[in-house]
């Protein structure tokens, strides 16, 4: 084959986006539907753990026994936190390579081979804990001791990603070479890399923990209980800062789909995402706050001093975000006072009301909880309660998850050409599930807060040489969790229903026709915000006295309020449970 | 590897070369940031947090 061959053989695998513009590498478009299609399948088997584990919970029904519930619990910790977000998160790792640089990905054969890995892993686990060899929660902690094959299979999935991972950077540096963009890579693949950058080192740790706890499973080696707790935390938290990487990521690429979103500085966005880089997977010793092994130095260098440097970083997109979103509204002439823009957004736009409901329950609910929960005095009262899995379903569940589902609305058409099933349906997914989600998640905390315990199949300790006692609202709050969790699952459920039957059975999206189906693609695809600024008589960036996006310097205040009045509440129920004097 | 630019300025369409910020530079270093995200967690978290485990004295057996 001629030069002048190969390079028509190269050029064939390019298509051009007609939404976009995007010249869009064939093979990669291929791999990111096989880890978009496997992350639904792994959403969908976690999905069913989780009704599963919500109907025990509520002690009304309390449907399993107690082998069961701690076998279906780590089914859902691992294919939600594990298998379902890492297997998505690669195919965004994808998307903001290859296809937001316009350039072919290198090493396809590999790319795919890492996927078998990834994939054949994933079944080695699936098999250890539906068969009961691995009744050991998410958290695996040593001296439980799961089937060899539990641990062999993470090890292989975590290779399998680092290779993704790896042709995720080669990427970066083929497109650089190849110069096919100018200037900067752009803030979504930037994202991507700091979710890639924070990937390797969740996976080196991962590796670290797990190549010795495979072989002591195994009966070779000895496994410290307290170095496996620090080591394995550095994957199962970083593990959650890849989500919040990513999910920002996919804030800046809805705001800019959904309503032609700007970025307001690119610098700070940027130095947001590098403190990201250098300092959110400390948080991982959150976990170990009331561990004894470990120093207060220690403790509070890493979940305090250090961590508010992410925390900085996440309040800044938290800003950076909506503001864009303004700003980008204004610019379409959308300024009638404070919140003329939030009036007239794209509500019935399922991108744009999943990025918005993403914004605000991660932030409000999980992102307050979570930096509170984070103080080594304020972690006392809240450790091992129900408030910790309130915190973290608000920020992977209802920020993360919600996220990856409103992105997918846009990547069904733009990357599968499909349109999509049940459009009606799918427009109010997003607040059942959020709205859903985000009860369950408040419900939890208020049960964590009187007492109730986490992991537990019986809360009421039936059979036990004691006695205890809950507040009189308990059974209340917790019939309240399993009706919120309820409806997020069936919003959950519309999702896997609609991309799946989109997907395998949907209509072809044919090019250039998007505004003859805007019944059945977000509106987004139709209008294409992003491809022009409308001019308007008024100028947007005229600051007034609340500056050039008054709206979301309000929001801000508000959240500020809140993330004070529920700082300092705990402080209170501290020093009711903890009276010094 | 990441190659550094030895003339890190882009052209300007008026011709004057326009100088990149030293920040841009270090940010479009992907291997850079890479490797200190990775020490400034195994040295804080990981190190010192082996180093205090280890460092533990074992408590007296009753």
């Amino acid at each position: 084959m001629s030069a002048s061959d190969s390079q028509g053989v190269a050029a064939s695998l390019f298509r051009t986006c007609p939404s976009t513009g995007l010249e869009v590498h064939g093979p990669a478009e291929r791999l990111i539907r096989a880890h978009a299609v496997v992350a639904t399948v792994m959403l969908l088997v976690g999905g069913i753990a989780a009704l599963l584990v919500l109907l025990t919970r509520w002690q009304v029904i309390h449907l399993l026994d107690a082998a069961w519930f701690y076998r279906i619990l780590t089914v859902h910790g691992m294919n939600m936190l594990i298998f379902f977000i890492i297997f998505f998160e690669m195919a965004v790792l994808i998307f903001a390579g290859p296809l937001l640089l316009n350039c072919r990905m290198p090493a396809i054969k590999t790319a795919w081979g890492g996927f078998v890995l990834m994939v054949g892993g994933m079944l080695l686990v699936q098999w250890a804990m539906w068969t009961g060899n691995a009744d050991v929660l998410f958290t695996s902690y040593v001296p439980l001791q799961a089937h060899s094959h539990f641990y062999l299979g993470v090890i292989l999935f975590a290779v399998g990603t680092l290779v993704t991972v790896g042709i995720f950077f080669a990427t970066l540096v083929v497109a650089k070479r190849e110069k096919t963009y100018e200037g900067s890579v752009p803030l979504v693949t930037f994202g991507a890399l700091t979710a890639a950058i924070i990937a390797v080192i969740t996976l080196l740790h991962g590796a670290a923990i797990y190549i010795p706890t495979w072989l002591w499973s195994m009966g070779f080696m000895e496994v410290d209980a307290q170095v496996y707790r620090m080591v394995w935390w550095g994957l199962g938290h970083s593990s959650q800062q890849i989500n919040v990487a990513a999910m920002v990521a996919i804030w800046y690429l809805l705001a800019t789909l959904t309503v032609g979103g700007v970025v307001l500085n690119q610098k700070v966005s940027r130095i947001a995402f590098v403190l990201y880089i250098l300092f959110i997977s400390m948080a991982s010793a959150h976990h170990l706050l009331v561990d004894p092994g470990f120093g207060s130095a220690w403790k509070v260098w890493n979940t305090s001093y250090f961590m508010y440097m992410a925390v900085l970083a996440s309040m800044i997109h938290g800003f950076t975000v909506p503001a864009g979103v303004e700003m980008g509204m204004r610019l379409r002439g959308f300024t009638q006072g404070f919140f003329g823009w939030l009036k007239r957004a794209p509500w019935g736009d399922p991108g744009f009301s999943s990025l918005v409901l993403s914004v605000v329950v991660f932030g409000f609910v999980g992102g307050i909880t979570g930096v509170t929960f984070g103080t080594e005095q304020i972690n006392i009262i809240a450790h091992n309660t129900l408030r910790i899995p309130g915190h973290f379903h608000a920020t992977v569940v209802s920020g993360t998850a919600m996220a990856f589902m409103g992105v997918t609305w846009y990547v069904i058409p733009l990357i599968f050409r499909k349109r999509i099933a049940f459009y009606p349906l799918v427009k109010i997914q997003p607040y059942l599930f959020a709205f859903g989600m985000l009860i369950f998640s408040l419900a939890m905390t208020f049960a964590g807060t009187f007492g109730a315990p986490r992991r537990l199949w019986d809360m009421t300790y039936s059979g036990a040489p004691f006695d205890v006692q809950y507040s009189p609202a308990m059974d209340i709050i917790i019939a309240v969790m399993a009706i919120g969790g309820l409806m997020g699952i069936a919003g959950g459920g519309i999702y896997i229903v609609s991309t799946v039957w989109s997907v395998f059975f949907g209509k072809p999206l044919p090019a250039g026709e998007e505004a003859k189906y805007a019944d059945s693609i977000p509106a987004g695809l139709v209008k294409r915000p992003w491809t022009e600024v409308p001019e308007t008589d008024e100028d947007p960036e005229a600051p007034g006295r609340f500056g050039a996006v008054p709206g979301t310097v309000v929001l801000v205040a508000i959240f500020f309020v809140a993330f004070i009045v529920y700082y300092f509440a705990n402080w209170a129920l501290l020093s009711f449970t903890w009276q010094v004097g | 590897m990441d190659t550094p630019d030895p003339n890190p300025t882009r052209p300007d369409p008026e011709g004057e070369p326009e100088e990149i910020p030293l920040g841009q530079r270090l940010f479009e270093r992907p291997f850079l940031l890479l490797i200190v995200g990775i020490l400034i967690m195994a040295v804080f978290y990981t190190g010192w947090g082996l180093y205090e485990i280890t460092s533990l004295t074992p408590a007296p057996l009753p």
